[in-house]
């Protein structure tokens, strides 16, 4: 499916097949998977953030507080939003929600930290191509080519900060 | 009145709902984003398609971007498949794609 949708590599919270693709675990535990797995460590607290965490996931952007992440977060961070949140918004939620996301992403340009847009997919039905994808980036008013470069140089300093950490 | 372009999109969606209530699912929550002039304007139109749990959506292609977003975020989970200039070349994609695959 994800090779369908025009996805290289994608997040998923367990491994469960052989796949054609790249995965990248999603684990809220660092300790949950030896260190051979490629993974990100997920949080979805601004409080539980600390030097381990890879992603903070900001799943109710009207009730964060800008200063508490600016306080808490680390440069390299990656703040995160999922699709899934905003399907279930009505259309006044979803035009804050859209505002909304393009604030975290001055946030980010700002505190260098990775601004990025998850599916929050549970089913194949609620991954989203990558054709999609860039138009969700341009109307969130983002050029699609700097955040995905944006995004391959944060990912590949993930990879190498594993790779240091496991040596 | 010159015609214009137009893009066939095709929208994979869990079998428990029929392509009718998805297209529905569609104009509405287009309407509530960008108003009923736009819906107007992107003229949506479905076609017949095949396969189940498959809807052809066709719009504007000046509207694709909004159509391709309002699918993202409508309620009811579906993702586009595929993207065509032509409801031919769509058809054709489709039925190279074998739908149990899609799980794997």
């Amino acid at each position: 499916m994800a090779g369908r949708l025009n996805l290289d590599v994608i997040g998923v919270e367990s491994f469960q097949a052989d796949p054609s693709i790249e995965l990248i675990l999603r684990t809220k535990n660092k300790c949950e998977v030896s260190a051979s797995v490629p993974r990100l460590l997920v949080c979805d607290h601004v409080s539980r953030v600390d030097n381990n965490t890879d992603i903070l996931t900001i799943s109710d952007m009207s009730r964060i507080s800008y200063e508490s992440i600016k306080r808490k977060v680390k440069p390299n961070l990656g703040l995160e939003i999922l699709i899934s949140n905003a399907r279930l918004l009505d259309a006044r939620d979803l035009g804050r929600w859209v505002v909304q996301a393009k604030s975290l992403h001055s946030l980010c340009l700002s505190t260098r930290c990775q601004f990025i847009i998850s599916s929050g997919a549970q089913s194949i039905f609620e991954m989203i191509s990558s054709r999609t994808f860039e138009s969700i980036l341009r109307t969130l008013e983002i050029p699609s080519s700097i955040y995905w470069k944006k995004l391959s140089e944060w990912l590949s300093s993930k990879d190498s900060a594993r790779f240091v950490k496991s040596l | 009145m010159m015609r214009s372009k137009r893009r066939y999109l095709a929208i994979l969606f869990d079998l428990e709902r029929s392509q009718t209530e998805i297209k529905r699912d569609i104009e509405d929550r287009f309407m509530q984003l960008f108003g009923t002039i736009a819906v107007e304007d992107a003229f949506l139109r479905s076609y017949q398609s095949k396969k189940n749990g498959i809807l052809i959506l066709g719009c504007d292609l000046e509207y694709l971007e909004k159509v391709l977003f309002t699918i993202a975020v409508v309620c009811k989970p579906m993702t586009t498949l595929s993207l065509s200039g032509t409801l031919r070349r769509l058809r054709r994609r489709l039925d190279s794609i074998q739908l149990d695959s899609l799980n794997a």
